[in-house]
């Protein structure tokens, strides 16, 4: 559907100039755009209540058709504000005087009660409007001490969680090195290599969070500059398994995860770095909840618009109706013991990047294996795509 | 030859200097230390070392400008020591003629093979000698007679791909910058077309790699650019 309307486009190019005048002047000038639109608004509504009073005219009385106006005149000032609420007022008095009022199709007035009119319909739109932005700023103050008030709330939930989070490693390796350093009771050569270990997991384990909690906070603050280049997708991969299998703890596994990827896959633009965390991170995840028998797969198909990437597993699964929230930050599925351990951001620095590639992420049960129950599905895939812009695709025939 | 070599480190983190210290004067390299890049740069003048360890988050100086400094009157091997978040920087220093980058935190390993690398290439630099023959398992890479096979059969490789496998493998073990490659390659005008770069990496890696997603000859270096790696 989507690429046939982009191919019908081209046929209507009278259309497609006219939108881009819009377009470029929305671009220009945002506040005069909502300006221009709220007047050609007001004067829609005003011809509309002129159209309704024609049809009545014949039937009621002149006063009956200036409530037309005044329903006109209320609609205006509780969606456009002030301003065009006194422009909508002096219009309709100016139409109701021109078309019904005689002298017929002149401003003149002969009767001077039309005066008295003009000005009931003018406090008519005051008054509204100004009620109207009293209401908003009201509701909004409600809304905004609502949200601090949430805030408040996660920024001690997740205070909490990361403290927690940075305590455990320091902790344990506090620990290890103060028994290495007490002269007192020397420790067998095992034991010192046993905590020398510990000093060493854990402090790893404490690069990773930290580099996750500034990872999540740059790419918050949008200070993530994506580089993007032409590239295949094999490298990244590449990159993304080579650093997973620097870790000793995951070279078996992670030598045993299938990648399966059409020869002719086409370059796509992307961050190299971002990239391999996202396949890291997912990997990562698949590794950690995952029993150490399961096979973990990488795979990809091509699209003219856009490359999908998939990761599959067969875990667990993600909770039904999780879906989507385990996207957010901090969050750590429910059925998670305390032997899996992550200050669950992982996927939130996944969906920040994908998102500043333009692409998309989610996650499905697996089609093959779904067993509902219990809620629980078996195995899940995570996908994410990335958009390709085939126009300005590079060629790369230079040899 | 890497015996008793003169390692100068100018790194301002006092813990990081005391990891250094104990592990390169256990595996017996001699150590110089500056904790600012002016007190490094006159200790680079006066004593010569044989590689030069620099941090990229020196408070008085940035990297790059050491790396310059250092280049215009020395080819003394220079390792920058980078934390994440640092690339453009560390980028910057490799293109200005820094041989390699080790990125923070790294262990003893990794910090050893590198200079072990570095240390090789400028001796081998000093004595005019390039290795005519690379040898890593099952590649073998003969820059006399242009000659790539793998398991002893010969690969066929077009021009492109042959300037790019010699590229990697005069500079075997050290990583080598997009920006390199592509002027060695391609020429001066093409530093920033690295889309050619990666086609004929791709091409190059069907022809070599048993698998090419888990590349064993030629490795990426994210961002940066390629490795030919090499036994320690």
């Amino acid at each position: 559907m989507l690429r046939m309307s982009a191919r019908s486009l081209p046929a209507l190019p009278e259309t497609r100039s006219k939108f881009t005048l819009l377009r470029r002047f929305e671009k220009r000038n945002p506040d005069g755009f909502t300006r221009f639109v709220g007047a050609l608004w007001v004067l829609t509504i005003i011809a509309v209540c002129t159209g309704i009073c024609f049809v009545m005219f014949p039937y009621f009385e002149r006063a009956n058709l200036i409530m037309i106006y005044l329903v006109g005149v209320v609609v205006v000032a509780t969606r456009l504000g002030q301003a065009a609420a006194i422009g909508a007022s002096v219009l309709s008095v100016a139409a109701f005087d021109f078309f019904f009022v005689p002298p017929y199709l002149t401003l003149v007035v002969e009767d001077a009660q039309y005066i008295l009119t003009f000005f009931i319909m003018l406090s008519v739109a005051i008054v509204i409007s100004r009620l109207t932005l009293v209401i908003q700023k009201q509701s909004e103050e409600t809304r905004r001490s609502q949200l601090a008030v949430e805030t408040e709330q996660l920024r001690n939930a997740v205070l909490s969680s990361v403290s927690h989070d940075l305590r455990t490693p320091l902790a344990g390796i506090t620990g290890a090195a103060s028994s290495l350093l007490d002269k007192k009771s020397p420790l067998d050569e095992n034991t010192q290599q046993e905590l020398l270990q510990t000093i060493y997991d854990e402090a790893a384990r404490l690069n990773r969070l930290v580099t996750n909690l500034l990872d999540m906070t740059r790419l918050e603050a949008g200070v993530v500059e994506v580089k993007k280049e032409w590239q295949p997708l094999e490298e990244v991969i590449g990159t993304a398994l080579a650093r997973l299998e620097s870790n000793p703890v995951n070279l078996a596994r992670v030598s045993s995860i299938r990648v399966d990827l059409p020869e002719d896959l086409p370059l796509v633009p992307l961050d190299g770095v971002l990239i391999e965390q996202v396949l890291i991170n997912l990997l990562e995840n698949a590794l950690k909840y995952t029993p150490n028998t399961s096979a973990i797969e990488i795979a990809a198909t091509a699209q003219p618009q856009q490359l999908t990437v998939s990761i599959a597993d067969q875990g667990p699964g993600v909770p039904a109706g999780e879906e989507e929230r385990i996207f957010g930050k901090f969050y750590r599925a429910t059925m998670t013991s305390d032997t899996v351990s992550g200050a669950g951001l992982g996927l939130a620095i996944c969906r920040g990047i994908i998102q500043a590639h333009g692409g998309r992420i989610w996650v499905e049960p697996c089609p093959n294996r779904a067993s509902w129950l219990e809620g629980q599905m078996e195995g899940a895939i995570f996908r994410f795509t990335l958009p390709i812009n085939p126009t300005v695709r590079p060629e790369a025939n230079l040899a | 030859m890497a015996d008793a070599a003169l390692i100068l480190v100018i790194e301002d983190e006092i813990q990081i200097r005391r990891f250094l210290r104990a592990s390169l004067s256990s595996h017996g390299f001699r150590l110089n230390e500056a904790g600012t890049a002016r007190e490094g740069l006159n200790l680079a003048a006066t004593n010569r070392p044989e590689l030069v360890l620099l941090d990229l988050g020196l408070p008085d100086l940035d990297g790059l400008e050491v790396t310059q400094r250092l280049r215009s009157w020395s080819d003394v091997p220079i390792i920058v020591l980078s934390a994440r978040g640092q690339e453009q920087d560390k980028i910057a220093a490799l293109d200005a003629g820094a041989d390699d980058y080790l990125t923070k935190p790294f262990g003893v390993g990794e910090l050893l093979a590198r200079l072990r690398v570095a240390l090789r290439h400028a001796a081998q630099r000093q004595q005019a000698e390039t290795t005519p023959v690379f040898q890593l398992d099952a590649l073998r890479i003969d820059l006399n007679n242009r000659q790539v096979s793998i398991d002893g059969l010969e690969v066929h490789l077009t021009p492109i791909e042959y300037k790019l496998l010699s590229a990697l493998a005069r500079y075997a073990g050290k990583v080598v910058t997009h920006n390199q490659l592509l002027r060695q390659v391609w020429g001066l005008g093409y530093g920033d077309q690295t889309q050619y770069l990666r086609v004929y990496m791709g091409q190059l890696r069907h022809k070599l790699e048993v698998d090419f997603t888990r590349p064993h000859y030629i490795l990426t270096e994210p961002g940066v650019g390629y490795r030919l790696r090499v036994v320690d």
